[in-house]
């Protein structure tokens, strides 16, 4: 006949078990949702990309000297262009960008005075 | 454990990425700002007066505050903007200059003093001159005849008695400042750092140097101010750009190399194979009754690159002498509320009262003898000072991102 040894072993019962996995559960459920309340707020890929739009738009109505208003559509935004005088001399202008959703709603500006060189 | 942790640093990591491409934007617009701002001074005469600092919204919205700063740099003019928000901020900072008046778009200008404008050698002038009316003609000097064809290539107009003038205020201000200089650095000469760097958006630095003082192994730059109640020396050691110097008498020593703008009340002298670069400036001003003639000389194989200015507010004979020796070269514009002695080439604008030709046996009036006037070979986009003529159009002539 075949004796066994007979040895203790230590585990956690089934409630300390069941309440450690409730525990890490609302811990990454928890962090899970200020995760994307951190990433989402503020900043998002579409807000980024509007902003870059129009850092391009405002470089190019410098480089072609383009100071006429216009509206333009890039993918899923809306480009709208204004220039304002601003000031006692007619040659500093506001340029003035706004980037919409087809929506309309507002996802950035930009803003900047522009001092037109005479030749 | 494991799990919150792990949990946390994925927070942590969001909330840096968020708060680095926030503080990236803020500097963008800062920037933006600042960029705009100083369109604005450059625009608005009104908008900051000269040596004033003012606090401006710039889009009456609360959050796009900007500092505006416009002063007198030497002969030109420096604008400054400092767009903030919170602890950040973003400066922008540029010396401008102006379009010279059509006057100062030739090759010379003398005034009409009775007499006529003689040419010896080898001289060539080159563009719109303004001459007296008793017209130009050939002269024998030192065995040296006119040798060319054409006395003037260009267009010949009569000049008045008197110059165009000077702006009273600007060349008020220029003559002012040697009395009302105050030392900001207050600690013994012998600490003078080796390395000094200032931003115009700052207070300027004063450094008043002792009377004989050389200056040598400095690297000096940007909104910094030496002067001396004596004489000052700068050595071909030191790295000058765009620093000012007052003194009553400056020598440049043999090959140095920089961009200054210096003013002196006696004497001003560049020697051998010196280097100004633009914007350079150098400038004497007669302030009082003095029996000798104060004056700016340029020594051989020197080339200035900007103005050269006299300016006399006594009326006395002597008056003040900017002497040009042979080879030495000018690109730009040379005033003399008094005497121009040129030996050298200028290309660029003379104006002067009178001309000054010296010889080993005599001493000339309005003659010029192996002299080079063009003022064809000046850039088209050189911009001058508001002190002279201009055209009132502003010119950009650097910025500074510092």
């Amino acid at each position: 006949m075949t004796h066994f040894k007979q040895h203790k072993l230590y585990a956690a019962t089934m409630l300390e078990v069941v309440t450690a996995m409730v525990i890490i559960m609302i811990i990454f459920a928890v962090s899970m949702v200020m995760f994307v309340r951190i990433t989402g707020a503020g900043i998002t890929l579409e807000k980024t990309n509007a902003s870059l739009l129009l850092n391009k738009s405002a470089f190019e109505t410098k480089q072609e000297q383009s100071f006429s208003d216009d509206e333009s559509k890039i993918g899923e935004l809306i480009i709208k262009k204004t220039i304002e005088p601003y000031g006692a001399n007619p040659a500093l202008i506001l340029l003035k960008l706004e980037a919409k959703t087809n929506e309309g709603k507002l996802i950035a500006t930009r803003k900047e005075l522009i001092l037109i060189e005479k030749q | 454990m494991v799990i919150a942790v792990m949990a946390s640093m994925l927070i942590l990591s969001a909330y840096f990425t968020k708060t680095s491409v926030l503080m990236q934007q803020r500097k963008e617009r800062l920037l933006l700002n600042a960029t705009s701002g100083l369109q604005y001074v450059l625009a608005d005469d009104n908008a900051v007066k000269i040596n004033e600092s003012i606090n401006f919204d710039l889009y009456e919205n609360q959050e796009d505050s900007v500092l505006l700063t416009r002063k007198q740099w030497g002969v030109f003019q420096i604008a400054a903007c400092v767009a903030f928000k919170g602890k950040d901020s973003v400066a922008q900072t540029a010396m401008y200059g102006f379009k010279p008046d059509a006057i100062l778009q030739s090759a010379l200008y003398v005034s009409d003093q009775n007499r006529p404008l003689y040419l010896c050698g080898d001289t060539k002038l080159k563009g719109l001159c303004y001459i007296p009316e008793a017209g130009v003609k050939r002269a024998y000097i030192e065995g040296q005849g006119y040798i060319n064809n054409k006395l003037i290539e260009g267009e010949e107009k009569q000049s008045k008695t008197s110059l165009p003038p000077l702006s009273e205020t600007l060349s008020q201000t220029l003559a002012s400042t040697f009395d009302k200089l105050q030392p900001t650095f207050t600690e013994p000469i012998e600490k003078l750092p080796d390395t000094l760097y200032q931003s115009f958006s700052k207070p300027t630095i004063v450094v008043q140097l002792p009377n004989g003082y050389i200056l040598e192994n400095k690297h000096f730059s940007g909104n910094i101010i030496l002067y001396s109640n004596g004489k000052i020396e700068l050595s071909n050691t030191n790295k000058l750009q765009d620093i000012l110097l007052y003194a009553s008498s400056i020598v440049i020593k043999e090959r140095f190399l920089g961009t200054i703008q210096a003013f002196v009340q006696d004497s001003l002298l560049v020697e051998k194979n010196c280097t100004l670069n633009y914007p350079s400036a150098l400038g004497v001003i007669k302030n009082k009754f003095e029996k000798f003639q104060q004056f700016v000389q340029i020594s051989e194989n020197s080339i200035v690159k900007g103005i050269l200015i006299g300016y006399c507010k006594v009326e006395d004979l002597a008056k003040i002498r900017i002497s040009m020796d042979k080879d030495a070269i000018l690109l730009g514009q040379l005033y003399a509320d008094g005497f121009a002695e040129l030996k050298g080439k200028v290309f660029g604008n003379v104006t002067c009262g009178k001309l000054l030709l010296r010889t080993p046996s005599s001493t000339y009036e309005n003659h010029l003898l192996n002299t080079t006037l063009d003022y064809s070979q000046l850039p088209k986009n050189f911009v001058g000072s508001a002190l002279l003529p201009t055209q009132n159009i502003k010119k950009v002539i650097r910025y500074y991102n510092w």
